[in-house]
C-alpha cells in the first residue's frame, strides 16, 4: 500500500502512457488502444473540473463561515451556480432564459469595459524609455494600418503597418514558437527521466 | 510640512478628465453607429482568399467549423454573416457542415452555435444530413487531437443527444473525408496548428487582431490557408458577400475611435514629457 503513495508510482503512471502514446504516434501500432487512452484523458479533464469546482466551493464556504471581507458575494455565486446547473438538466426553459436574457446581455454589457480601455490609454500609456517609444510607435502604425480612414489619409500607414506585422512581428512570433517547441521537448525529456515532476503538484 | 498644497481646479480632477474621455467616445462612436457613412474599404487578400476557400469546397464536400466565439458575436452579428456564407454553400452546392466547439473557455461557445442555428435560414436543408451540431466538448486540445485522428471518436452523441451512429452525415465519416477545416480562435492558435496542420487540408482561421498577429509565423509558412483579421476581416467578408450586419456599423464607429485612441496616447505622452521637464527645471 505504501508503494502506491510513493512519488515513483505517480511518475510511472505518467511515463508509461506517455511512452505508449509516443510509440503509437510514430508507428501507428495499437491505434484503438491509443484512442481509448486519449478518451481517458478527456474523462480526467472532466474530473479536474470537478475537483476545481469542489476546491472553489470549499474556499468560498470557508470564507463565508469565517465572515471574511466581501464573502457575502459567495452566496450569489452559490445561488447562480446551482440554479444554472438545475435549469441546464431539469428545466430547459429556465436555462434558455438565463442564456438569452441574462448571460448574453451581460456578456454584451461587458463591452462597456472598452471605455476603461480608452481612459487607460489616457492615464497609463506613458513611455519611460526609448524602447517603450519604439513599441508605442509600432503599435500606433499597426493600429492605423487596420483603420480605413487612416490608410485613406496616408498610404504610408498601410505600408509601414503591414511591414511591422509581416517582418519584425512574424520573426519574433516564429522565434517564440520555436522556443516553445524546444522547451516542450526538453520538458518532456525531463519528465520521462523523472527530473520534472511539476504535474504531481507542489 | 511647509509645502502648501494647491487646491485642485475642477478641470484638473481625474474624474472630470475621465468623463470628458467617456463623452468624446460616446459622441464620436454613436454618430457613426447611428448613421454609418460607409467609409471606402480596401479588401485585403487574406479575406478574399478566406471567402474563396469556402466557395471552393468541392460540390457535396464537407467542412468542419470549430466555434470559439461567445454570444457577443451573435449580438454584434459578425458570426451571423459567416454562418450564412456556410449555409449558402450547403444550399447551392450541397456542402455538408459539421459544427463543433472545443472552446477552452466552456460551453458558451456551444450555446453560440445553437443561437446561430436558430436564426439561420436552413430552408431545404435537413439536420443530420446537410449539417450537424456536435456541440461543446470538454478537453480542448484532446478534442482537436481526436478530430485529427478519427472524428468518430470525438463524441458518442450530437449536441441534442442523438447517437452519432443514427446521424446520416456522420455514418462512416472519416477525418480524411473532410475537405476544409476552419476555426474561430479565442486563444493562441498553436493547438490547432499542432493537431490539424498535419492533415494537409485547407485550414481557415478567424480571430482578433492580436491573435492573427501571433499567427503570422504559421500564415507565412502556409499552414493557415486564409484568415479573417479581427473585426475588419469580418467587415471585408460582409462587403464581399453582401451580407451587411451591425458589425459594419460597429466597425465604422471603431474606424473613428482608432485615431482618437492614438491621439489620447500622444497627448498623454506629450503631457508627461512636459511635466517631467518642468519638474527638472524647478
Amino acid at each position: 500500500m505504501s508503494f502506491l503513495k510513493e512519488k515513483e508510482f505517480a511518475i510511472i503512471l505518467f511515463v508509461i502512457p506517455l511512452l505508449f502514446l509516443l510509440f503509437n504516434y510514430y508507428t501507428g501500432i495499437e491505434n484503438a488502444a491509443a484512442s481509448e487512452l486519449i478518451g481517458w484523458g478527456s474523462i480526467l479533464w472532466n474530473f479536474s473540473m470537478l475537483i476545481g469546482t469542489y476546491t472553489m466551493f470549499k474556499y468560498l464556504a470557508t470564507n463565508l463561515v469565517q465572515r471574511k471581507k466581501d464573502s457575502e458575494y459567495s452566496i450569489i455565486l452559490f445561488v447562480s451556480f446551482f440554479s444554472y446547473l438545475y435549469c441546464m438538466y431539469a428545466y430547459p426553459a429556465g436555462y434558455d432564459f438565463i442564456l438569452s436574457s441574462l448571460q448574453t446581455p451581460l456578456g454584451f454589457g461587458l463591452l462597456v469595459s472598452q471605455f476603461t480601455t480608452y481612459t487607460l490609454l489616457f492615464r497609463g500609456a506613458r513611455t519611460r524609455n526609448w524602447l517603450g517609444v519604439l513599441l508605442l510607435i509600432s503599435a500606433i502604425f499597426y493600429a492605423l494600418s487596420m483603420i480605413p480612414i487612416a490608410t485613406r489619409t496616408w498610404v504610408g500607414f498601410q505600408i509601414i503597418g503591414t511591414w511591422i506585422n509581416n517582418v519584425p512581428n512574424a520573426g519574433v512570433m516564429r522565434a517564440i514558437t520555436i522556443g516553445m517547441g524546444v522547451g516542450l521537448v526538453a520538458t518532456l525529456v525531463r519528465e520521462l527521466t523523472g527530473k520534472e515532476t511539476h504535474y504531481l503538484g507542489g | 510640512m511647509s509645502e502648501v498644497k494647491m487646491a485642485e481646479k475642477w478641470y484638473q480632477s481625474a474624474a472630470t478628465q475621465e468623463y470628458l474621455v467617456y463623452f468624446s467616445v460616446i459622441l464620436l462612436s454613436s454618430v457613426l453607429l447611428l448613421s454609418p457613412v460607409a467609409f471606402p474599404l480596401d479588401i485585403t487578400q487574406s479575406t478574399i482568399d478566406f471567402v474563396q476557400a469556402i466557395r471552393s469546397i468541392p460540390d457535396g464536400g464537407i467542412m468542419l467549423w470549430d466555434e470559439s466565439n461567445f454570444v457577443t458575436g451573435y449580438y454584434t452579428q459578425n458570426q451571423i454573416a459567416l454562418y450564412r456564407l456556410f449555409f449558402d454553400q450547403a444550399k447551392q452546392r450541397g456542402v455538408k457542415i459539421i459544427f463543433i466547439s472545443s472552446c477552452v473557455d466552456g460551453p458558451m461557445a456551444g450555446a453560440m452555435i445553437n443561437k446561430q442555428l436558430e436564426i439561420q435560414d436552413t430552408t431545404g436543408l435537413t439536420y443530420g444530413v446537410d449539417y450537424v451540431n456536435l456541440g461543446w466538448l470538454p478537453g480542448f486540445e484532446i478534442v482537436l487531437s481526436a478530430i485529427a485522428k478519427d472524428i468518430q471518436t470525438v463524441t458518442s452523441a450530437d449536441a441534442y443527444g442523438t447517437s452519432i451512429s443514427e446521424i446520416p452525415l456522420m455514418q462512416g465519416l472519416k477525418t480524411e473525408d473532410i475537405d476544409l477545416f476552419a476555426f474561430n480562435c479565442g486563444v493562441s492558435c498553436d493547438p490547432w496548428m499542432r493537431q490539424w496542420v498535419p492533415l494537409h487540408k485547407p485550414l481557415l482561421m478567424t480571430g482578433g487582431y492580436s491573435l492573427i498577429a501571433q499567427a503570422q509565423g504559421y500564415i507565412q509558412a502556409g499552414s493557415i490557408t486564409a484568415y479573417l483579421n479581427g473585426s475588419r476581416g469580418y467587415v471585408e467578408m460582409e462587403r464581399i458577400t453582401g451580407y451587411m450586419t451591425m458589425q459594419t456599423a460597429l466597425f465604422e464607429a471603431t474606424n473613428i475611435m482608432g485615431p482618437f485612441s492614438v491621439l489620447l496616447v500622444i497627448l498623454t505622452n506629450v503631457w508627461y514629457m512636459l511635466r517631467k521637464r518642468r519638474k527638472r527645471e524647478a
